[in-house]
């Protein structure tokens, strides 16, 4: 059995998937590659991990934003995360996720998290987000 | 930089706005930066269009944003320094650096 988390659905959406955490912000616009979904900000403690099909856990975005743009492109090349975990409302990730909704039927599950919930989060945890914004986290 | 001539092997590279780019021709330092061998690029970045030759494998820059994301985004290494730096490690052809300026 894993751990019970209530997050708040920005965008709600069912996804399941390996967890990528961090705690470091990051721009997607000039850290993510969308042909391939590596993180590629060399000073981000993600740098040269694959994001493509995991959930994907920053706290918020930072600089650019094209961090929108650069998103929406994933989603069409399919090298998007399944989905956003955030610590706040990001309305760089929202609004990219509601344009794919509207460009290529995929919108993207972003939810919120209290940021103790988001502390306890790890890197390949199995996560399970259902469209109430309920997540399961399962050590594997 | 007036009468000097930048390194043959550095390209001495200047982004800028349209405005501004026409308010330094205005006062002159356009042609004092082109017989310097530099090149205004207007409108852009380095980091948004190609305009680094394959070649240059190092940047040094005044800019912290070029700093920040060329490493990930051109696969260049980077040496952040002052414009009195950039200007004069183009001329000697190698970094120099004046290191003095970020302690206080």
């Amino acid at each position: 059995m894993g751990k019970l988390i209530q997050g708040h659905p920005i965008i709600p959406g069912s996804a399941e998937g390996e967890g990528l955490v961090t705690h470091e912000p990051l721009s997607f616009w000039g850290g993510y590659d969308y042909h391939t979904g590596e993180i590629t900000d060399r000073r981000h403690p993600l740098s040269g991990q694959i994001a493509a099909g995991k959930i994907l856990a920053v706290p918020f975005t930072r600089g650019s934003s094209t961090t929108t743009a650069v998103l929406l492109e994933a989603v069409r090349a399919g090298t998007a995360p399944a989905a956003i975990i955030t610590t706040d409302v990001d309305s760089f990730f929202a609004l990219a996720s509601i344009v794919a909704n509207v460009m290529y039927q995929s919108p993207i599950p972003i939810i919120v998290v209290a940021s103790d919930d988001f502390a306890g989060l790890r890197t390949g945890d199995m996560i399970n987000i259902d469209e109430e914004g309920w997540i399961i986290e399962s050590r594997v | 930089m007036v009468g000097m001539k930048k390194h043959p092997d550095v390209q001495y590279l200047v982004t800028s706005s349209r405005e501004m780019n026409e308010l330094a021709e205005k006062a002159g330092y356009v042609t004092v930066l082109e017989s310097f061998g530099g090149r205004v690029t207007v409108d852009t970045c380095i980091l948004a269009t190609p305009m680094l030759p394959p070649a240059i494998k190092t940047i040094m820059t005044n800019s912290a944003k070029y700093a920040y994301y060329a490493p990930g985004m051109l696969g260049t290494s980077v040496v952040f320094g002052s414009l009195e730096d950039c200007v004069r490690s183009a001329i000697a052809g190698h970094v120099v650096r004046d290191n003095s300026i970020w302690v206080s």
